[in-house]
């Protein structure tokens, strides 16, 4: 953890991440910057044309003049929208390619922080920082920039021009427009708060419904569907009235933006018209200043848009670097390298969070030969997966020395340790993509026979053949459901296709029934014998395959010894291993 | 965030039937939307005001055609900025009025939606929650009704305005002068595709930044949820090049859409440069050649600016309709559905004593087409206790779903006190019989709520009094707000003991006549589980009830013992008789029960 910054310091920091975003592009951005002066000073030409058309309409005119003059509107106009698509194109899509930047950095920095972060953080909340929070920072360094830039040159050359034009008239004019773009301001920070409270009674309306539909099989039972209703009614309500309330103010704007614009024309209609009338100024004045009010309206409204979009985007800035703050609390600055693959734990005890936790794994020793099987088999919460996330460092012990290759796997470097190891995890996690990609996922390349032979021998070969689209069937939501043994073999197989020195199962057979289990073993059995494995399972069908059996109970390692020793010392496996012969002799009545 | 479902992409082409349907939501509103179209002509008559009367300001005061007097001059000038004045006042009125109102149609209209679609997912089966994962009901609750406010409050009624600005503009423009005005029209093809290709475009690429973007936000939440995964198996790298390659699809498509924006503006200015063009040679002309006035020509200058935002707007409307279209289908999908478990048309009346169970023949397949249940027959005598033992997949859990008729049985029949369950009201069956559950889930709210369930017609005095008796006040009295701490969610601050001494209550509150059980398998502390089977005991007596035995005291204690095995009574009959069987029972009871001896020895 980083000590608290000051928010002053942090809202400076932002500035610089931004700034660091930025620089890489500031070619580009000044290529954006001079479109966007040339395209302005174009269409600022506009109305000083039609000025003169009309000045000169008066005092009499040649059809070729007349024709010079709307030949130059439309010329001018060409140009300048070509240098106006330039500037959207460079500048907003800088912003794009900073979004990806960014996006690009957050997800490495994830990858580069351990499961203790995990723990801290939950998913929900670092996809909102991915979304929500970089979506606000995108729209700081694009349409915010870009915006402000324009609203500085429309806003002084036109008021400038209008200056020269009369100036008496040009006060009368901006006052209302300066009024407004303090309205949009204060209006745009009311809108977001009273935004914000519709968005948390959205929320309540939504967890409201999730509970319900959850627990919708409660809610019969108890024949409580007349009050569940009549409570999401009243949340329901409840965000009805937030919207109302949200709307009043909101509904505001459009009306009011037209009538401060209107307000505009009438000033110059008044003031203008009077002046007209005495002979200060002319017609053509009159319509010019008309043109020039007109484009003020849009970057005078985009005044107080942009001073909330930097507000935000700041914040949403300093959210993102808390977490890019966030260091690994697993250091990766070994060089030795294991020889061999064996394994050792010497008083190794664990508790998870920082001081006064639990205590996990209570002083454990434990020798894994080269080569050798080991089963792991204890109760729930006896610490065995715990055991497994140490020897693969994705924790670092309380206390004691893990050992691999005979090297402190504090010593080794990460991603050489971890290359060592095929883990099938308790949980399965795949992805969303075929099952030729989750079972080539720890390599870089898994040629057809290879992914073939892996898949004979995890024994999900011939299932997958019968999917539609064989190895190429997506998973998930989008392809097949697998079911929870299915999902277990491809894991089993997706362990295999690395040809690791070591591999763990950990209660990886769980979801099949024994006869499975039994055939599934039998197949992996020359894959075990040629490596160093870790067994972990509660049943005593997969532990007898190994060549020597560690209890844990409670933390800590209460029998060891081979299948038969342990059943001699009649304790707690030989208890495991009658209640497991029972449940057979059950299943088959 | 953009959590999409797939589903959830579509659009579809409007549909007058589905649309038929939708307006129907608006009767209850007629009187406002009708109010909100009358300001809504209104307000476009008065934007067709300010370029009149400049122009009735130039021609008549500022450059009057022959002599007029300055301070007429002068007096009319005032007159009619005070018209635009007042013009102004009353657009700025009906615009935000109508704005108002339409919102508030709008919400009416979704908290109505929403209210249906509730109380409609209350009456349906469970099977159809078997179906139907919870998000898929939530996105119908929440997203699918934003998508049609939109269209409410946005849509349909804007069309109007928009053609009655357009229609204003080129009624009032061909007044004016209507050769010069058929000339500046010329350009309202142009724009009118202009804007047509803009909105494919931009939807295209919409939709593209939708996908993609939801592609790459799965990819992420997966690796953040899986990132334990990815950094065991040492694929950091290989997950950062594919995340990179969704991140540049996503950049593209949004480059898409910069494209069209930048694209489409400069094109919007080009046109209306040309349309001005225009105005000025050709009025010019007239206004040489005395045709046209001055003021005309400011006005059709003005009223050519115009053009384009009622245009653009129309074009715009059919995207919001199209995803009306698919969301109002999706709604009513689940709208249309009927649950098949319902009242009988003339239902029998519960009866209020402990009443008699009986299953007779019964067989249930569940939808996925796995028989659980297959000629299963028992009774239970009114005020007897029985417990129904079997391994796992016996089929047990869907005795008590058939009894609260979550679903309805294949075959056979399911009797209370001689009367097929179908005859009596659901509400009454299902209070008429206390189920609990094996996971017990729990409300957030208060530990009082997860009692009452929200029935205030039970009072605290009862609350208190059934915690006691079911030995749940004292762990309840410890909690730092006794009754009124919250639970919930994170309820995992209660023990499992204590969570089923929670549901005890829960259930007994409503003094149940049959009480049907799911003993939880998962071990508690010494105390508690002494406190919970004290409980259970207290609970049963003068009561009918089914219990799902986990528990070697309770099979101990009641009077008779069925058991299942793959869906069928294979055995019946009292502990000790079943045991000197030595059949199904007394293997079951070895592997389940048995171990549950030592520490009861212990006690």
């Amino acid at each position: 953890m980083n000590a608290p910054a000051s928010s002053k310091e942090k809202r400076r920091t932002a500035l610089r991440t931004i700034f660091r975003y930025l620089r890489p592009y500031r070619l580009q951005l000044m290529w954006g910057g001079v479109s966007l002066l040339v395209a302005d000073l174009l269409v600022l030409a506009n109305p000083w044309i039609m000025k003169t058309a009309i000045d000169a309409l008066s005092r009499g005119i040649t059809k070729r003049e007349l024709l010079v003059y709307a030949g130059a509107l439309v010329l001018l106009t060409l140009v300048g929208g070509v240098f106006r698509f330039f500037m959207r194109r460079i500048m907003i899509g800088v912003s794009r390619r900073i979004e990806v930047d960014m996006r690009a950095d957050f997800l490495r920095h994830l990858q580069s922080l351990s499961p203790s972060f995990y723990h801290r953080h939950r998913t929900g909340e670092l996809m909102a920082l991915a979304t929500n929070d970089l979506n606000a920072v995108r729209t700081l360094v694009g349409p915010a920039v870009m915006y402000s830039m324009n609203t500085v040159v429309i806003g002084t050359m036109s008021i400038t021009l209008m200056m020269t034009l009369s100036w008496k008239l040009t006060v009368a004019v901006l006052a209302p427009m300066a009024a407004m773009a303090v309205g949009v301001y204060f209006s745009v920070k009311v809108i977001h708060r009273l935004f914000e409270r519709v968005q948390s009674r959205f929320a309540n309306i939504n967890a409201r419904a999730q509970e319900n539909l959850s627990g919708i099989r409660v809610v019969k039972a108890y024949a409580r569907e007349e009050y569940e209703t009549q409570e999401f009614d009243t949340l329901s309500r409840d965000y009805v009235e937030a919207n109302m309330k949200l709307f009043k103010v909101q509904s505001l704007l459009q009306p009011l933006f037209a009538t401060v614009a209107g307000l505009g024309v009438l000033a110059i209609l008044y003031f203008g018209g009077r002046q007209v009338i005495g002979q200060q100024i002319t017609l053509g004045t009159f319509v010019a200043f008309n043109g020039y009010l007109m484009m003020l309206v849009w970057p005078m409204i985009a005044l107080g848009w942009v001073m909330n979009m930097t507000e935000q985007g700041l914040a949403s800035m300093q959210r993102i670097n808390d977490v890019l703050a966030e260091q690994s609390d697993i250091r990766d600055t070994g060089v030795a390298l294991p020889q061999a693959s064996a394994i050792e734990l010497q008083d190794v005890s664990f508790a998870y969070g920082a001081g006064g936790g639990r205590e996990v794994l209570r002083h454990i020793n434990l020798h894994i030969k080269d080569g050798e099987t080991l089963a792991i088999v204890g109760a729930t919460g006896s610490g065995k997966t715990t055991l497994i996330s140490l020897i693969l460092r994705l924790y670092d012990p309380t206390a004691g020395v893990v050992k691999v290759g005979g090297q402190d796997v504090r010593d080794i470097p990460l991603e050489r340790l971890r290359a060592m190891v095929g883990l099938v995890p308790q949980d399965i996690f795949l992805f969303s993509e075929t099952i030729r990609e989750n079972i080539a996922f720890g390599v870089s390349e898994l040629p057809d026979p290879v992914l073939q032979l892996v898949a004979r021998t995890a024994s999900i070969h011939d299932e997958v053949m019968e999917f539609p689209d064989r190895f190429e069937s997506m998973i998930g939501e989008r392809g097949i459901n697998l079911s929870g043994g299915q999902k277990q073999r491809v894991a089993i197989a997706r362990a295999l296709a690395r040809q690791p020195q070591i591999l763990i199962l950990d209660d990886a057979l769980s979801s099949v029934d024994a006869t499975t289990e039994e055939k599934i073993l039998n197949s992996l059995r020359s894959e075990l014998a040629r490596r160093t494995a870790i067994l972990i399972s509660h049943r005593i069908s997969t532990a007898r395959q190994a060549d020597r059996v560690v209890v844990l109970d409670d933390g800590a390692i209460v029998e060891q010894g081979t299948h038969e020793e342990l059943i001699a010392l009649n304790g707690l496996y030989a208890d495991m291993h009658h209640k497991q012969m029972l449940m057979v002799a059950l299943e088959k009545g | 965030m953009e959590y999409i479902q797939a589903d959830e992409l579509q659009e579809k082409p409007y549909d007058s039937r589905l649309m038929k349907r939708l307006l129907r939501y608006l009767a209850p509103y007629k009187r406002m939307v009708v109010f909100s179209v009358l300001l809504l002509a209104v307000e476009s008559l008065l934007e067709l005001a300010p370029p009149f009367l400049t122009k009735m300001a130039i021609d008549r005061y500022l450059t009057p055609a022959g002599h007029v007097d300055l301070d007429i001059r002068l007096a009319g000038l005032l007159k009619v900025v005070l018209i635009l004045g007042a013009a102004l006042i009353g657009g700025f009125i009906s615009s935000y009025l109508h704005g108002l109102i339409m919102s508030l149609v709008g919400q009416r209209v979704m908290f109505d939606m929403r209210m249906q679609i509730f109380r409609k997912l209350q009456r349906l089966d469970v099977s159809f929650f078997d179906r139907n994962p919870v998000g898929r009901l939530m996105t119908r609750l929440t997203n699918d009704v934003e998508t049609l406010n939109e269209m409410f409050t946005s849509g349909v009624v804007a069309i109007f305005l928009d053609i009655f600005t357009l229609a204003g503009i080129v009624v009032v423009m061909l007044w004016l002068n209507w050769k010069l005005a058929l000339l500046t029209f010329t350009v309202l093809p142009l724009l009118y595709v202009c804007a047509h290709i803009f909105r494919i475009k931009a939807r295209d690429s919409y939709r593209n930044v939708r996908i993609r973007l939801a592609s790459l936000n799965t990819f992420l939440q997966e690796n953040v949820t899986g990132m334990s995964v990815v950094q065991i198996f040492n694929r950091e790298q290989g997950q950062f090049r594919r995340f990179t390659h969704l991140n540049q699809d996503l950049y593209d498509a949004h480059i898409q859409g910069v494209m069209a924006y930048a694209v489409f503006y400069p094109a919007v200015e080009l046109l209306s440069a040309v349309a001005i063009a225009l105005i000025i040679a050709f009025g010019g002309l007239d206004v040489m050649g005395g045709i046209m006035t001055f003021g005309s020509l400011v006005a059709f200058i003005q009223y050519a600016q115009r053009f384009y935002r009622p245009i653009s707007d129309l074009s715009e409307k059919y995207n919001v309709l199209q995803s009306a279209m698919a969301s109002s289908e999706r709604i009513f999908g689940v709208l249309d559905r009927e649950p098949r478990i319902v009242d009988a048309a003339s239902p029998a009346k519960m009866p209020d004593t402990p009443s008699e169970v009986v299953f007779d023949h019964v067989s249930f397949t569940y939808a996925t087409g796995d028989e659980v249940l297959h000629d299963v027959s028992f009774r239970v005598g009114a005020g007897e206790k029985v417990a129904i033992v079997g391994y796992t997949g016996a089929g047990k859990t869907t005795i008590i779903s058939l009894l609260s008729r979550f679903y309805d049985v294949g075959s056979g029949r399911v009797l209370i006190d001689g009367v097929d369950i179908r005859e009596y009201r659901l509400n009454d069956l299902r209070r008429h019989i206390a189920t609990v559950l094996q996971d017990v889930f729990l409300f957030s709210g208060s530990v009082a709520h997860n009692i009452h369930l929200g029935n205030m017609e039970i009072g605290d005095e009862r609350i208190r009094d059934v915690a006691r008796y079911i030995n749940a006040e004292k762990f309840i009295e410890r909690l730092p707000k006794g009754y009124d701490e919250e639970v919930g969610e994170r309820g995992s601050s209660l023990s499992v003991g204590e969570r089923q001494l929670l549901s005890f209550a829960r259930a007994l509150v409503y003094d149940p006549k049959i009480l049907v059980l799911d003993e939880a398998t998962s071990s508690v502390d010494t105390e508690t589980e002494y406190l919970v089977q004290d409980a259970l005991r207290k609970f049963m007596a003068n009561r009918t009830s089914i219990v799902i035995a986990h528990r070697l005291s309770t099979i101990r204690y009641v009077d008779r013992i069925i058991v299942l095995h793959k869906g069928r009574v294979v055995e019946e009959g009292t502990h000790a008789e079943l045991l000197a069987k030595s059949g199904h029972y007394a293997r079951l009871y070895e592997l389940q029960f048995k171990d549950q001896e030592r520490t009861q020895v212990l006690e």
